[in-house]
């Protein structure tokens, strides 16, 4: 089998991709990265706290054994400690925490209407809440956040869902229709068809691995042809000692 | 109409051909080289040391009081010492103070950032050199980190930690795969100056041409399915 057909079958198996590859390259090149990201409402959250709350619970009186380490933060000008028992490399890895409120130390869960108010204040746009829920990991939307997160939907008319962490609240991403669109295209160009928010998997492996050697076969047969081009347009004239013979 | 696509095929190949292979290269580099291992993960311990709560004798209100700035307080373990890490609001910048004595815990020695290098990578191997940057850094750190301590180990792969010189945390790591990775990235998305700028008119021109010489390809393939290319060529 030579270079040809080794495109020409290649071709045929990568075709596809190869469109979508370009497609969604295209994509990012011409997208509006801030509002393909979701910020089209998203608004930074401004620390409501100014002066160091007067008494807080000992940190040392939390009922845990085992901690990596203690936060204090606020939601809402209130204090809270998180308690991380486990952590990983990166925020959206799993990670065991617990959240205790920080004037009494005792555990707290943060409700619903918590969660509600601090999603509103990450949110700018004309919309209001239509629902407030917990979803377990994994979240379809944010691929490859592996905690558990709560999903605010607006009912504005770019259907966005602001995420926040299950455990601190803190905003993980608003996803929106131009979020949508975007994650599409990045689950097409890293042919993540099992959602897992990664390119490190089988089909783009085999794909690019095909796709490698459908350009060198390609680059090779172009080769060839230019080369044939170049000799039907210049031939080599016969040197004087071979005219002579 | 074939002899357009073929004609067309070939001649925006011949312009984009390089930019593919690349493309290709390029992304499969990046698709075969696990991201973990790419960001350092495999290098230094993930685990930290659980807080020995007997060594805790600062409470955060007493931290406060002293530190009413503070903001992002975190407390974990630091040389086998419980400490306090925030952020100052007034000035941005970061302070570490022991939680045992309360004291405010100086910028990181050249000795101490090698040992917290040290015993956080899993393997054992000898450091090379340690660097301090304060104003500046190797563009494969970000500038936000600074001022950090650069501690180079010994081996092929180059493998270096960055140690911050105010929290005495591993803020980041690399070795040559990252760093191929980076370059790797570069050329895939055609930005050769830093890489960060998807949004290039490069890319744009060459993924709209190559897209046109995908669509063409594509079309001369079903073509030659239905006719080999043999047949083709001898006419």
């Amino acid at each position: 089998m030579n270079f040809r057909r080794w495109h020409k079958w290649l071709s045929l198996v990568v075709a596809t991709q190869l469109v979508i590859w370009l497609g969604t390259g295209l994509y990012f090149a011409l997208a509006d990265h801030s509002k393909a990201a979701g910020n089209t409402y998203r608004q930074p959250i401004e620390p409501g706290h100014q002066e160091p709350p007067a008494r807080l619970a000992d940190i040392a009186s939390l009922p845990v054994k085992n901690a990596k380490a203690v936060r204090l933060f606020y939601l809402q000008d209130m204090p809270f400690y998180l308690v991380e028992r486990h952590t990983s490399a990166h925020a959206s890895q799993p990670r065991d925490t617990a959240v205790f409120n920080a004037f009494t130390g005792t555990p707290v869960q943060l409700d619903e209407s918590m969660i509600k108010a601090q999603a509103q204040r990450s949110y700018s746009g004309p919309g209001n809440v239509l629902s407030v829920r917990l979803t377990e990991s994994p979240v379809a939307e944010i691929p490859g956040y592996r905690n558990a997160a709560w999903a605010v939907t607006m009912d504005d008319a770019l259907a966005t869902t602001i995420y926040l962490r299950a455990d601190t609240a803190q905003i993980i991403a608003h996803v929106d229709d131009p979020r949508r669109l975007r994650n599409l295209m990045f689950k097409l160009h890293f042919m993540d068809y099992a959602n897992e928010g990664s390119f490190n998997n089988l089909f783009s492996q085999l794909f690019g691995l095909m796709a490698l050697l459908l350009t060198l076969t390609g680059i090779w047969w172009l080769f060839r042809i230019q080369k044939a081009r170049f000799s039907r347009r210049y031939p080599r004239k016969p040197s004087p000692a071979q005219a002579s013979l | 109409m074939i002899a357009f696509s073929r004609r067309w095929h070939r001649r925006i190949m011949l312009f984009t051909g390089l930019q593919f292979l690349l493309w290709t290269a390029s992304g499969l580099y990046m698709v075969i080289t696990d991201i973990h291992f790419i960001h350092g993960e495999t290098l230094t311990t993930q685990q930290k040391p659980d807080i020995d709560w007997q060594q805790v004798k600062v409470s955060v209100t007493a931290l406060l009081s002293e530190y009413p700035k503070a903001s992002d307080v975190s407390l974990s373990m630091h040389a086998g010492l419980p400490v306090y890490r925030f952020r100052q609001t007034d000035d941005n910048t970061w302070t570490m103070v022991n939680a045992t004595s309360g004291e405010a815990i100086p910028q990181l020695s050249q000795s101490q950032a090698e040992a917290v290098a040290l015993a956080s990578m899993k393997a054992k191997v000898s450091v090379v050199e340690v660097t301090l940057f304060i104003a500046n850094g190797p563009e494969e750190v970000s500038s936000r980190h600074l001022p950090y301590w650069q501690v180079t180990f010994e081996g092929w792969t180059s493998p270096t930690l960055y140690v911050s010189a105010l929290t005495g945390e591993i803020v980041t790591a690399r070795h040559v795969f990252w760093r191929a990775f980076d370059w790797m990235w570069r050329l895939h998305i055609m930005d050769w100056d830093d890489g960060a700028d998807v949004g290039n008119l490069f890319l744009l021109i060459f993924a709209f041409s190559g897209l046109c010489a995908a669509l063409m390809g594509a079309h001369l393939t079903i073509f030659h399915v239905k006719r080999p290319v043999k047949k083709w060529i001898k006419g």
